[in-house]
């Protein structure tokens, strides 16, 4: 179905709605914590199709249509919560005290709380290198949704992502403020890492439905609300014992509830940490913490000030050829680290630290309207570490050409011995870069930029650097809600952000040297002899690098949005309609004060503004046929910039933006039906989508880069790839069903098909020159998204006791994860003679099993994985409750269950040997567990 | 409140807590670490020497290997930093030398000239290349990286190795792969001033040494050294090097440039045959150049023929196709942005009238890149600080096939009374000028 004639349908859908006159139905009461006894801010009122919110006292207070059979069934939900459902006679009734409704506490109540969530995979905005992390989408978080928090708890660990989508693609807000990433648009979820005590209090959408608080992603939006008023009142302190990314953590939260006098405050910390986590060799040391006040003036005005962080060390778990997995006798082989005088050492240190504070203050002039306004910082660092070297071997113990793979020697047999008996064969050596560097005595003529200055010394060859992308950002949030009747409501807002990312590197550790020195030595490699042209610091040439110290490139880009959005919702007996719009003006450009000896004329630069307007509108109906079943219809189509990250052909070296730059456009239509009965919640929905005219820009090292008379040369290449077109459609499927009072059985499924539906065109640009080095065709038309089940399915079985315990079993499936792509392989010159360049001839033929071979894209085995959830709580005294909390996944400890995978960018262009660079792939965690005791006071 | 008398009530839950906050946040994540320390090689001593060990093999028979406990210790004169030794080690001691192959690069790391190295020969193979004897880990393979931990060990010590010195006569196999000193040598004509090999194109290049008795010996330089493009002294000197055979001819092997040292002035030796990169070569009559004596892919050398690039470095090079060289020069994937280069004829007397005709041809035309000049006052050396005349002649051209031949025709060189030099330009670029330009058959005959 196109657009049109969506529109032309949902105008049909419209026409036929009567908004004829109800009466309007006065209704009062309050939610407390059956518990503490302490009223819930914030818990979601659901009358039928209307939704209200409790004040900060936990008040219900609002008007509402009363339903033609008379009964008011009214569903109350709240993040960390039991739903509940209350059912009132109010035939003839024109006002109603509900009274006071206890919520209880999921906590040992067989719900997954956001706190268990201990993540199997580590959430990460900026390492979009394939190397064994990846973002998974932001909405996967617990939720009262069966399918969301299925998807959470059961799909996650196989990098499950809600249709399909990049994280760009949901909008986060937190306490009112935008939190996404402009440059590479992904929420980081990782700047209140540790801070799951306070981050409960949540608003979700999946897909298109309207927010109260922003126009949102295609991919929906979550609006975290921290705020030390909407946090309960209590004092919480756990300890949870895991064997995941990190084995131990403690947690204490203090919250005091909204205090005589108007004032809120809370406070929480946690810290997590490890020696080594699940994968050998991955230290993990996380802190964190928060602060919140709030002061009420009167019942009109509150004021809030939030500020949190999280700085966060781990060692980076690396990915691997099969080759070496299978000599180090297991499928979690980590390359990234070594021993040193025998203690485990990293090499690939993730280090972040980026605190957060936001103001915000709401207004709430009449019951009818809110007014929130925000304001935001963000600073910090944020930056992982990496082995550089110069004139040195490779470093890494996996580097292909030491291998036994390679060798085509009778040394094959003792090399291959040796890696699977020597533990330090397979790691880094880092006593070997301490001893090339103690050996590396140089002498650097005109050193630090000043003629004639001679310096001896030990010049390293082996470095540890810093790679940063520090991020300051500022945001202006206004957000106003108003009821223009009861069933018309309006909403919008507009915000402006302005984010700075410094992209540079700083020099780690000599690794036992002297100095570094500051040249390029890919440019040197091609340009010998040239000494200007391999400076990366044409102000100050030949600079030694002493630890601390900035080198290689140092840039920032900068981008700034400002954007307005407004949304109608309009609720009768049958119907919610709802029509939303929005436009941002983004522009973003590079500064940099190093002036590059490859591009002396524009690399100090400003650059000039990439700028575009992006629009989007979307519109949806629902249909309640009753308060139980509600058929659903959304559709959107939106304009998106391009990426910062992926507008500039070589950011270090030069401020040239990627040519034809071209927003992106996505249009997207979803359809569902759900049931919300007490005995019973079904979730289905269909949906379509199109990403259409993406960009990307990638690094790497090329095989084939330059075409020479004698063949092809290597060269670091930037990869940009335009005219991306990506569909993504499926079916979402989530149940619940209550089996009497203990027993309950629930299940999800997301069928997708996530497919490209384009031929992206790609220029190649070597970073040392500024002319495109080749285009062409990429053949990539209906090969699958990577890494990614496509399908995944789970059913569960849980019991609930009386007694204050339960247990929670599911069966999960998984299958279409597909292994990401080496674009270079699916062109022509991969299935050419490559000889001679200039007249390629096809040698590989069509059809062919080597044809096959190189061209088809890999699929992973489907598996299956069991996980056990389980808890226990006492109530001890009046006021202190103690929990226990059990998970195991993958229960029957898989170890071979690839969750995605990747082809190398090395592709053997003369033998066509496409085992000489085997796929490298990641694998599912074992068995695992956590186990948390927690009490609360 | 409520919240005191909790804790009031709680006080141990309290303090257990707080005991418990302060473990957890106390607990210890190492992540300090200490330079490793120089590694400890008291167990290893060594029980051959490098002569012993040599003796156990005659060059020309079949790799053998070495099966019992064998420990050589040498210093490293030779190691790969300059890149004009590849996966090769040279050790060297008391007794002799000999050349220990890894199949890694970045040696010099590890190994550099002047360290004490180990040797464990067990398992390792004694093979030779074209007579020089050399270890491997294989029989025919250098030492894998992976294992080289296990048979080569850097020691402690430092050593400077004096190089022996010794006449050009003197050199045999009693000196193979030491480090050897010639004094009062210098390149020979045709070997002076040029390249040490083509850094271009990565081929290795063959270049005379001489004494002032005009006796020869070969040195050779791969095209991977990092000062393959530097050009040799012109001058007389002293060279050190690696001495090494290739069968049965004597060659040297340089580590860097600092092994030669000739400031000297440089001596006369009878006649210098070949060419004269100088251009002072005696002026000709006639000419029939058909490039035969040019060496494929080196630049153009021979029969006071020069080369000279003028801008970039590319210089017209020798080709050899189906049996026939002729002159070559492209801009293609040159590694410079722009290419100017000259070929430029030995001195031409032109008492009277003459004829100049050529063949010339193109390839993967995209560009008219060829032109023919004719120079009075050029000094043999540059170019630039001459005066050139256009001539005019077909050339090879856009409408011409790839790589055929097109004959000039007559050109008439009108008598100037003195000498001339005819010049081929190649201009071009890497980016779009990037046709190929050939030249044969060259001559001048009376006219």
């Amino acid at each position: 179905m196109n657009l049109s004639q969506f529109f032309l349908l949902w105008g049909i859908f419209l026409g036929g709605v009567s908004l004829s006159a109800q009466t309007s139905f006065q209704v009062r009461g309050k939610v407390i914590d059956q518990a503490s006894g302490v009223g819930i801010p914030g818990v979601e009122v659901r009358l039928l199709t209307t939704t209200f919110f409790t004040g900060p006292e936990g008040d219900i207070d609002f008007q509402a249509v009363l339903p033609s059979d008379g009964k008011l069934v009214i569903t109350l939900t709240k993040p960390g919560y039991q739903e509940k459902e209350v059912v009132f006679e109010g035939k003839g009734k024109l006002s109603f005290n509900l009274g006071t409704i206890q919520l209880v506490s999921t906590e040992g109540s067989g719900q997954v709380n956001s706190e268990d969530l201990i993540p199997v995979i580590t959430l990460s905005t900026n390492e979009l290198e394939g190397e064994g992390e990846q973002n998974i989408s932001s909405l996967l978080t617990a939720s009262n949704d069966v399918f969301i928090s299925s998807a959470s708890f059961n799909f996650s660990a196989a990098r499950f992502r809600l249709r399909g989508y990049d994280g760009q693609y949901a909008d986060v807000y937190f306490n009112g403020v935008p939190v996404n990433d402009l440059e590479n648009g992904f929420p980081n979820w990782n700047l209140w890492g540790g801070l799951n005590d306070v981050v409960r209090s949540r608003q979700t959408s999946i897909g298109l439905a309207a927010n109260p608080f922003a126009f949102g992603g295609v991919g929906g939006a979550t609006a975290l609300d921290t705020r030390a008023s909407s946090q309960r009142k209590q004092l919480r302190v756990s300890y949870a014992l895991s064997n995941r990314t990190y084995r131990n953590r403690i947690m204490g939260t203090y919250s005091t509830g909204v205090l005589p006098g108007g004032w809120a405050f809370s406070v929480s910390g946690s810290r997590r940490w490890a020696e080594e986590g699940y994968v050998p060799g991955t230290v993990y040391d996380a802190w964190s913490y928060f602060i919140s006040a709030d002061k009420l003036f009167g019942t009109t005005h509150t004021l809030n000030i939030t500020a949190f962080g999280a700085p966060v060390t781990r060692g980076r778990a690396g990915v691997s050829t099969q080759e070496m997995n299978d000599f180090a006798g297991t499928n979690f082989y980590n390359p990234n680290w070594g021993y040193q005088n025998g203690e485990v050492r990293n090499s690939r240190i993730a280090n972040s630290h980026e605190p957060v504070v936001i103001l915000r203050h709401d207004w709430t002039p009449t019951e009818r309207t809110r007014l929130t306004t925000a304001v935001s910082y963000q600073f910090g660092r944020d930056g992982a570490t990496a082995i550089d070297w110069y004139d040195a071997r490779d470093p890494r113990p996996d580097y292909y050409r030491k291998l036994p793979s390679y060798i085509e020697n009778e040394q094959k047999d003792l090399v291959a011995e040796l890696l699977s008996t020597d533990e330090n064969a397979r790691q880094i050596d880092w006593a070997y870069m301490y001893e090339v560097n103690r050996n590396s005595i140089a002498t650097i003529l005109n050193a630090d930029g000043m003629e004639g200055n001679t310096v001896t010394g030990k010049r390293a060859q082996y470095v540890i650097e810093d790679r940063r992308f520090d991020t300051r950002r500022a945001n202006a949030n206004i957000n106003v809600e108003h009821n223009l009747s009861d069933r018309l409501r309006v909403s919008g807002g507009i915000n402006y952000q302005l984010q700075k990312v410094r992209n540079f590197k700083v020099l780690e550790d000599l690794l036992g040297a002297d100095f570094y020195l500051d040249i390029d030595k890919f440019a040197e490699f091609d340009f010998a002899g040239d000494t200007e042209f391999i400076q990366n610091d044409l102000d100050v040439q030949n600079k030694l690098v002493q630890e601390g110290e900035t080198f290689g490139y140092d840039y920032a880009t900068l981008t700034s949005k400002a954007g307005a959005w407004g949304q109608f919702e309009i609720t009768t007996n049958h119907f919610d309609f709802f029509a939303s719009a929005q436009g941002a003006q983004t522009e973003f450009w590079r500064e940099s004060n190093l002036r590059n000896g490859k591009f002396p004329d524009n690399s100090a630069t400003v650059s000039e503004k990439a700028s575009f307007f992006d629009y989007g509108v979307k519109g949806g109906a629902t249909f309640k046929l009753d308060g139980r079943n509600y058929f659903i219809l959304n559709a959107s189509f939106q304009n998106q910039a391009p990426l910062p990250r992926n507008g500039f052909v070589s950011p270090r070296t030069r401020d040239q933006f990627v040519g034809d730059l071209q927003q992106e456009q996505i249009t997207s239509v979803e359809g569902g039906y759900l049931l919300r009965a007490p005995y019973a919640k079904i979730r289905l929905v269909g949906y379509y989508t199109e990403f259409a005219n993406q960009t990307t820009a990638q690094s790497f090292y090329l095989d084939n880069a330059i075409a020479t008379e004698e063949g092809f040369e290597g060269g670091f290449v930037n990869y940009i790839m335009t005219g991306i077109t990506t569909r993504h459609m499926g079916l979402e499927l989530g149940a619940e069903v209550a089996l009497g009072a203990a027993w309950r059985v629930r299940g999800a499924a997301s069928l997708g098909e996530f497919i490209y539906t384009s031929r992206p065109d790609v220029s190649v640009y070597l970073d040392n020159l500024a002319e495109v080095l080749r285009q062409e065709k990429v053949y990539i038309k209906n090969f699958y998204v990577p890494n990614l089940p496509q399908t995944a399915g789970t059913i569960g079985l849980s019991y609930n006791s009386p007694k204050f315990w339960f247990a929670n079993l599911n069966v999960n499936y998984f299958d279409n994860i597909w292994i990401d792509f080496n674009p270079e392989r699916r062109t022509n010159a991969a299935v050419s003679f490559v000889e001679n360049p200039l007249f390629p001839s096809q040698v590989v033929e069509p059809g062919s099993e080597l044809w096959q071979k190189i061209l088809y894209q890999e699929k992973a085995p489907s598996a299956y994985t069991v996980d056990f959830f389980g808890g226990k709580s006492w109530k001890v005294g009046d006021n202190l409750f103690l929990y226990l909390n059990v998970g195991v996944n993958n229960l029957l400890d898989k170890k071979d269950f690839v969750i995605g995978g990747y082809e190398q960018y090395r592709f053997d262009y003369a033998e066509k040997n496409v085992d000489k660079f085997p796929n490298r792939y990641f694998y599912g965690y074992g068995r695992n567990y956590y186990v948390s005791l927690a009490f609360r006071i | 409140m409520s919240f005191l008398n909790v804790k009031r009530r709680f006080s141990p839950w309290i303090l257990g807590t707080v005991f418990f906050l302060v473990l957890g946040f106390s607990a210890c994540v190492d992540r300090e670490f200490d330079e490793p320390p120089v590694g400890d090689l008291t167990e290893i001593e060594a029980n051959t020497t490098i002569a012993q060990l040599s003796s156990r093999f005659t060059p020309g028979q079949d790799p053998v290997q070495i099966t019992e406990n064998v420990v050589i210790k040498g210093v490293v004169i030779a190691d790969d930093k300059s890149g004009n030794f590849y996966k090769q080690i040279v050790v060297q001691d008391n007794t002799g030398g000999i050349v220990v192959r890894m199949n890694s690069t970045g040696l010099f790391g590890q190994f550099p000239i002047g360290k004490e190295v180990f040797v464990s020969c067990n398992g390792l193979y004694l093979s030779d290349y074209n007579g020089v004897i050399q270890l491997n880990g294989s029989a025919a393979d250098g030492i894998e990286e992976l294992l080289i931990s296990r048979h080569v060990f850097a020691g402690p010590g430092t050593q400077t190795i004096t190089p022996k010195k010794v006449t050009i006569d003197q050199l045999n196999n009693s000196l193979m792969s030491t480090l050897i000193q010639l004094d009062g040598v210098q390149f020979k004509d045709g070997s002076a001033g040029v390249s040490y090999a083509d850094a271009a194109k990565k081929l290795s290049k063959n270049l005379d040494v001489t004494d002032c008795s005009g006796k020869t010996v070969v040195l050779r330089t791969s095209g991977f050294a990092d000062f393959a493009a530097q050009l040799t002294p012109t001058q007389n000197g002293s060279l050190v090097a690696v001495y090494s055979v290739f069968g049965t001819t004597k060659q040297l092997y340089i580590r860097d440039v600092n092994d030669v040292k000739m400031a000297d002035v440089r001596c006369t030796i009878g006649s210098g045959g070949g060419g004269n990169p100088g251009g002072t070569t005696t002026p000709v009559d006639t000419l029939n150049e058909t490039f035969s004596s040019e060496k494929n892919n080196d630049p153009i050398v021979k029969n006071g023929w020069t080369t000279v690039a003028t801008t970039g470095t590319r210089v017209w090079i020798g080709k050899l196709f189906s049996g026939n060289t002729y002159a070559q020069a492209t801009a293609f994937s040159d590694t410079n942005t722009d290419m100017e280069s000259w070929m430029i004829s030995p001195p031409i007397g032109l008492k009277t009238n003459k004829i100049l005709n050529f063949e010339s041809a193109m390839a993967f035309y995209v560009h008219d890149g060829l032109s023919v000049w004719i120079s009075t006052n050029y000094d043999g050396k540059n170019p630039k600080t001459a005066t050139w005349t256009p001539l005019n002649g077909k050339l090879a051209g856009k409408t011409s096939g790839d790589n055929t031949f097109v004959a000039s025709g007559d050109i008439p060189l009108a008598a100037t009374g003195g000498n001339v030099h005819i010049g081929f330009k190649y201009v071009g670029n890497k980016a779009t000028n990037t046709t190929t330009y050939r030249i044969d058959n060259v001559r001048v005959r009376k006219g």
